[in-house]
């Protein structure tokens, strides 16, 4: 009977422990940094990567001389295409989200004129295409007229990673280049780095 | 002050033992294992979903779930399954206090399984086969890079026990860089085979060679070059040219699964104790099945695949380096379950007596490990020229497909059969 009397220290003994092994956190302890030195937030590309480098990039773009050779050649606006931007990274990066941010800056700078990229194109003549049998000839839109880009932006993202127990070091770099569809010129080439530190908690409760 | 404590501990180790089941993991995975070697996937999976996944063993569920989805031919469902199992096993990497004061004083079964350095490599493999079955090499890429981090993540971890390296890992790697066009790092990552093959004494297989002789020769290492033909003695390869001009058919067969581990109690002097005691130690069985080499049929004739990868002698591997560890704590462990039971005797002879039998029968071997990896994987790689084939793939049911193949193309297939077929 005396070994199943139950005293209240054991519990409050249980308990301390649990408050004080709470406090050691499962979640990744992560630093944001610069390109010369270190930060972040989870640690892999996210939405701010790619909103942030997308901004900074277009932003040096358009700030180049390319842009107003052209316009004063030319006394027109440039027309950009998208094409591809490679993921050469260790992470599987979401690179449709990369390409519509640089999408949305390019377009809301308002200096360069946009065309659809190649399944937007297809899908828009596909469109057409329709319109030409059901649509009222008023409001039909023909083929034929579609406004042929000038210059293309291509790229790719990459990533160094130097890791060692649970510590790692990532390094971003993207690399953007705007290439004339005339004549293959490379008119602008960009360059974004990121580096971030990361440290995974050594202990778990 | 001792009374105190034993009286809990006692409570502690019943009450782990009862959710523990006291039962070793393969004995509870017979029928799966049983299934898989009988070929019979639909109903491994059928079993398998069946159980539920406790914390412990959650990894060894989506990685056998996701092997399970793979030989049914869901890859999209099979890579979600491995990315989960990524996850967990990331998050189980950090050391868990409680867990390791309970496999102390209970078993290295109470643990959450995070898996073996093996099995990290190889879920990264089967999510690149996984991939390129989904026609997506880029995201296959992703994973060999991956799998490449966390080998760079061990080299300093002196704590982790085990085989920390594949041969075919780096030769998919390989693969990969090649499908890509990056002629520079697939001849690192077949350098890197290359080297896993001579460290463990095995020979090179002949594509391998083939590969490393192409791609020095393509890249002007001229010295390498000359190193390589020495030492594989070859004078014919099919050149960079040959291979743009003409496709390639590469076949990942998978044979078998490797054995299940299973519980061996022997008697370990206690330096302690200063007598023998009996402990609970993983072990493989002796005897299993041999590599049977598979062939593959390409119109009237048949070409035989090499080995590439013998997991069977991985896993055994593995275990022969870990057993001085767990050997080790087993030891320890039996010692703190001995002196707990006798102070709890000398308290009280009935907490004595069970805490006697609660040591005994938590003293449980931890069995647990990825029972759904093949027992052994060959590789056929075969430069056709472009056009249509018929091609007998290896596997229970000799699987016949036609197959288009373009000028510059690599067309990876991966198959299995079960242990009774080839």
């Amino acid at each position: 009977m005396a070994f199943f009397t139950i005293s209240i220290r054991p519990f409050l003994l249980v308990g301390l422990c649990a408050m004080t092994l709470t406090a050691c956190s499962t979640a990744p302890k992560i630093d944001r940094i610069d390109a010369g030195t270190t930060t972040d937030l989870s640690g892999d590309w996210n939405d701010t990567d790619s909103r942030l480098v997308s901004e900074e990039m277009i932003q040096d773009a358009l700030s180049r001389p390319w842009l107003m050779n052209f316009v004063r050649g030319n006394r027109q606006q440039p027309a950009v295409i998208v094409g591809e931007v490679r993921n050469l990274s260790h992470e599987h990066i979401n690179v449709n989200t990369f390409v519509n941010d640089i999408e949305r800056a390019l377009i809301n700078s308002g200096r360069v004129q946009f065309v659809a990229s190649a399944n937007e194109r297809s899908e828009i003549r596909e469109e057409r295409r329709d319109q030409d049998i059901h649509a009222r000839e008023d409001a039909r839109n023909p083929a034929g007229r579609e406004l042929g880009a000038d210059f293309m932006l291509k790229g790719s993202i990459n990533t160094i990673i130097d890791a060692i127990a649970k510590k790692q070091t990532r390094y971003y770099q993207v690399d953007l280049s705007l290439i004339s569809l005339a004549d293959n010129r490379k008119v602008w080439v960009g360059q974004k780095k990121i580096k971030k530190a990361i440290k995974n908690p050594q202990y778990r409760f | 002050m001792f009374p105190g404590q034993t009286r809990w501990l006692v409570l502690i180790v019943l009450s782990t033992c009862l959710s523990a089941g006291c039962v070793t993991y393969s004995l509870r995975q017979s029928d799966i294992y049983q299934a898989l070697n009988n070929g019979d996937y639909a109903f491994a999976l059928q079993v398998l979903e069946t159980q539920k996944a406790g914390r412990r063993d959650r990894v060894l569920y989506q990685l056998n779930k996701a092997m399970l989805l793979r030989l049914s031919g869901d890859y999209l469902a099979s890579n979600a399954l491995l990315e989960e199992a990524k996850g967990t096993m990331q998050r189980l990497a950090a050391t868990s206090i409680t867990e390791n004061i309970t496999s102390v004083a209970v078993n290295e079964a109470t643990r959450s399984y995070a898996g073996q350095p093996y099995e990290h490599l190889f879920l990264y493999v089967y999510k690149a086969l996984n991939y390129l079955a989904l026609s997506q090499p880029d995201s296959a890429r992703v994973e060999m890079l991956q799998a490449d981090v966390k080998i760079k993540e061990w080299l300093a971890d002196k704590s982790l026990e085990g085989v920390k390296a594949s041969a075919f890992m780096r030769y998919l790697s390989g693969l990969v860089f090649e499908m890509l066009g990056e002629w520079s790092d697939a001849l690192i990552a077949y350098r890197k085979a290359h080297e896993i093959y001579r460290h463990n004494e095995r020979s090179t297989p002949g594509f391998l060679q083939h590969d490393l002789l192409r791609l020095t020769a393509f890249q002007g290492l001229q010295d390498e070059h000359r190193m390589f033909q020495q030492l594989f003695g070859l004078e014919d390869w099919p050149a960079m040219q040959a291979l743009q001009d003409n496709a390639e058919l590469i076949v990942v067969h998978g044979q078998g699964f490797v054995s299940a581990l299973q519980q061996q109690l022997i008697y370990s002097f206690s330096t302690e104790l200063k007598h023998n005691v009996q402990i609970a130690l993983p072990h493989y069985a002796e005897f299993y099945p041999s590599v049977v080499p598979v062939s593959v049929g390409i119109d009237q004739k048949w070409l035989q695949a090499g080995p590439v990868e013998n997991l069977e002698q991985l896993v055994r591997d593995n275990l022969a380096a870990r057993l001085p560890g767990i050997t080790l704590r087993a030891v320890a462990r039996v010692v703190v379950k001995k002196k707990l039971a006798a102070e709890a005797r000398d308290e009280h002879f009935f907490a004595g007596v069970v805490a006697d039998i609660a040591g005994l029968v938590t003293e449980v071997a931890d069995t647990r490990s990825w029972l759904s990896l093949p027992a052994n994987i060959q590789l056929l790689r075969v430069v056709l020229p472009p056009g249509e084939y018929r091609v007998r793939l290896p596997g229970h049911d000799r699987t016949e497909r036609i197959i288009h193949l373009q000028a510059g193309e690599k067309k990876i297939i991966s198959t299995h059969s079960s242990s009774t077929y080839h």
